[in-house]
């Protein structure tokens, strides 16, 4: 097989189509790719995993949600969005019968949301196969080139690693050995003949079948019985419940009776309740509009008084005053006339005298304590007026309101605190709690048998189902006994068969082993720093065990290489397996010199790359594949490529040239090659 | 001149009593203060200033005193002429005093709004016993 061709179209940082040529020849089998790390040297890798295998690409157990995943991650991601479809397809010619057959695949994904769905196309020579349908070419592709193989041939620097560690580590090991060897596929033919056989084995024997009927029907019998105590058991517990429910309602009257009493008093006590609670609040409410109104006043009754007496003392006396005063100078007008004095017969000498006597006189009669008022003064007769009112108010009408509303809220308070107790207090103990006593217990009893009998019903079913499987069983074992010759003759086929494989399995491992001796010997030689110190390598029939012998003879243990060694061990191991699978395959490596020394690394430069197979696709990073190393590499390549990312852009370009051929004529990009 | 005060401050002791007062009673302190104001005039001796704090909470004299504030006052200036003091020059000071130790003493008596009855002075329920009997 030669991979000619690689279209691949918007998936991974690939965007839109890019077309990419593959062609070798045998004289420069190499095609290289170069790309720093995230470039999208491995997207180019998996997408030939994906277009030849699809879902088996990512192991045989993998779930098609992951697979979709998988691929919907692979979507290429546009500035505005990420595409809804991607496709990889692959132009290779495979030499079948002599003849060179030309092919293309190409698988092509549409995401619907949910969903991813996905398009196989193959061709041969142009036209579609005619003696395949659509569902076939899956498995038509699988035999062209199978994934256990093509696992040999398409290897990433972490295959080699993992291959390194199982060559560390034995238990691993052997597994992957035959694993790779294609001797898994025996062996589980080889166990599962084994299953088979001891299962026919198992079930022959008319002995064994007629004790196991023996045993099939004292079940039954057992499970009848079971059966029949259940029913039993069942009818007597329902005529107990019968009875309990009647004395349960003698009894439930018996207690309505009883209780309708207290229950009476109980509504007629907390009817009292609510009107005590009511007229304590008007109580409350007319003691608080009391207190609010002249009842401050009636706490200081004599100093009450002394006001009233004092505001009415000086409102006398000071009337007394303008009385006086009013008096007094009507007098003096009246004396200070003339004619008043011409009526009287008083000579006019004398009239000075008489009214100096008659002032006097009236100034002795109206004589009055010139006190100066303390509080009178301050107020208004209104004032005055409302304080006299309030006063006897305070005095005489507050505290006898006061006392016959706060005589009434006792009372209440107090036939309230009995009411309460009253409605605290159980009902007439002595009476209904022996009746309550009673109905518990019978209401537990009930209970009780309720609940057996629900597990006499469910134990009823099961039995019965068991029963009948029992019976189904019989059958079965009945028919089986007429079977039973037929079946020891299978079972001896099978041993035959068994044996066979066995045989055959034991001849192709010591063939595989070593073949695959001399080819390893042959390769890890040829890559290893010490070629010329190791003689060959030998691998123990029985124990997998394998040592390198050195040119003096001694052995060494595999276990015992190092870190480096093992990488260059676990490629010569996938070299020489590939090489034993007798498939003309591309050889396809993913950076595969991470880890290995400069030694290490000329090797497989000069050895491995340009003699691995008639076509080897190499996915590298400038650290791998330096300049001087491009250099000897040059003469055995047929195509080469640089991959750069554009950050700004979001894609990879492909162009023409390793990371070295920074001339400009060279360096065009592919999209103006092809078009 | 020191008739014209219109803001009373009384003590935080007042002031916490005048609290629980309220929750035993549901009256608001304005009508609580008047209540103790009037008990405290009635005790013969005269209250110290100078015990209470001026620490509590602050009341406007109409909302304390109300519609009655008139006797209220001639009250308060009837029993300092008795006690021959000028009330021109002490009224604020005896009305705070006698405001703090009417509520501590009111609070000390009062549990519930049937205790009102019982700071009614003997002389007047004895005067409310003869017209009833």
């Amino acid at each position: 097989m030669r991979i000619n061709k690689l279209v691949i179209t918007d998936f991974g940082p690939y965007r839109g189509r890019n077309e990419i040529t593959l062609t070798s020849s045998d004289d420069s089998p190499i095609v290289l790719f170069g790309g720093k790390n995230g470039a999208g040297k491995t997207t180019l890798f998996e997408a030939i995993g994906f277009c030849l295998h699809g879902k088996s690409s990512l192991g045989r157990r993998t779930a098609r949600k992951d697979y979709e995943q998988a691929i919907r991650s692979k979507l290429h991601e546009y500035p505005d969005g990420k595409a809804d479809s991607a496709a990889v397809r692959l132009e290779f010619e495979y030499a079948h019968m002599g003849e060179v057959d030309h092919y293309s695949v190409e698988r092509s994904w549409r995401d619907r949301g949910k969903s991813i769905v996905e398009n196989l196309e193959v061709r041969r020579n142009g036209q579609i196969p005619s003696e395949l349908n659509e569902d076939q070419w899956q498995d038509f592709l699988k035999e062209l080139v199978p994934p256990g193989v093509s696992q040999l041939f398409f290897f990433d620097g972490e295959k080699i690693q993992e291959l390194a560690s199982a060559v560390e580590s034995d238990a691993d090991f052997e597994d992957s050995m035959y694993s790779l060897l294609g001797l898994d596929l025996i062996e589980r033919l080889d166990t599962d003949l084994s299953i088979y056989i001891s299962r026919k084995l198992d079930e022959s024997g008319v002995e064994g079948i007629n004790e196991e009927l023996e045993e099939l029907r004292d079940e039954r019998n057992q499970f009848e019985q079971e059966l029949k105590d259940f029913k039993q058991e069942k009818e007597e517990k329902e005529e107990k419940l019968q009875e309990l429910d009647s004395k349960i309602d003698s009894k439930e009257s018996k207690i309505a009776q009883e209780g309708g009493s207290y229950a009476d008093k109980r509504e007629e006590l907390k009817e009292r309740r609510a009107e005590l609670n009511a007229s304590i609040e008007q109580h409350e409410n007319q003691i608080r509009e009391i207190a609010m109104g002249a009842y401050p006043f009636t706490l200081a009754p004599d100093l009450c008084e002394a006001v009233v007496d004092r505001l009415k003392t000086e409102t006398e006396r000071q009337n007394k005053v303008t009385a006086r005063n009013e008096l007094t100078d009507e007098l003096n007008n009246v004396l200070g006339d003339n004619e008043v004095w011409q009526e009287t017969e008083v000579p006019e000498d004398q009239i000075g005298e008489v009214a100096e006597r008659i002032q006097q006189k009236l100034q002795g009669r109206l004589e009055i304590d010139d006190e100066e008022p303390e509080l009178a003064h301050q107020f208004s007769e209104a004032q005055r007026q409302e304080i006299y009112s309030l006063v006897d108010k305070a005095l005489h009408d507050v505290p006898q309101q006061l006392s016959e509303v706060t005589e009434e809220l006792e009372e209440e308070t107090r036939e309230l605190q009995e009411v309460e107790a009253g409605l605290g207090k159980a009902p007439d103990e002595e009476l209904i709690s022996p009746l309550i006593e009673d109905l518990n217990e019978l209401t537990e009893e009930r209970g009780a048998i309720k609940s057996r009998l629900e597990e006499l019903e469910e134990g009823i079913s099961k039995a019965q189902t068991k029963l009948e499987r029992k019976e189904n069983e019989i059958e079965n074992k009945l028919e089986k006994k007429a079977r039973v010759e037929d079946v020891s003759e299978r079972a001896n086929l099978a041993t035959d068969v068994r044996d066979a494989v066995q045989d055959f399995r034991e001849q192709l491992a010591k063939e595989k082993l070593r073949k695959l001796e001399s080819k390893l010997s042959e390769r890890y030689i040829t890559l290893s720093n010490k070629g010329k110190f190791y003689d060959k390598i030998e691998i123990d029939e029985e124990t997998l065990d394998i040592s390198i012998k050195t040119i003096h003879g001694n052995k060494k243990p595999h276990t015992e290489l190092s870190a480096g060694e093992r990488q260059i061990f676990a490629t010569s191991l996938l070299w020489a397996l590939a090489d034993i699978s007798d498939r003309p395959l591309p050889f396809i490596v993913d950076t595969p010199l991470g880890r290995l020394d400069n030694d290490h690394r000329d090797n497989l430069i000069t050895h491995f790359f340009p003699e691995a197979a008639h076509q080897v696709i190499i996915f590298s990073t400038d650290t791998e594949i330096d300049d001087s190393q491009y250099q000897k590499l040059e003469g055995y390549i047929s195509n080469a490529y640089h991959l750069e990312y554009d950050e700004t852009e979001g894609r990879t370009i492909p162009s023409k040239g390793y990371f070295w051929d920074d001339d400009d004529e060279n360096q065009q990009s592919l999209e103006e090659i092809t078009s | 001149m020191s008739q014209k005060f219109n803001r009373i401050t009384i003590g935080n002791d007042a002031t916490n009593r005048l609290k629980m007062l309220k929750a035993n009673t549901g009256m608001t302190p304005n009508y609580l203060c008047r209540i103790g104001f009037c008990y405290s005039l009635n005790e013969s001796r005269p209250p110290n200033p100078e015990e209470y704090d001026n620490e509590g909470q602050t009341f406007n004299r109409y909302t304390l005193l109300g519609e009655h504030d008139a006797l209220y006052m001639a009250l308060l200036k009837e029993r300092l002429i008795q006690e021959n003091k000028d009330p021109e020059e002490v009224l604020y000071d005896e009305f705070v005093a006698h405001l703090n130790r009417g509520v501590i003493r009111v609070h000390g008596n009062v549990r519930d709004l049937t205790d009102l009855e019982d700071l009614v002075p003997g002389e007047v329920k004895g005067k409310h016993a003869q017209q009833e009997g």
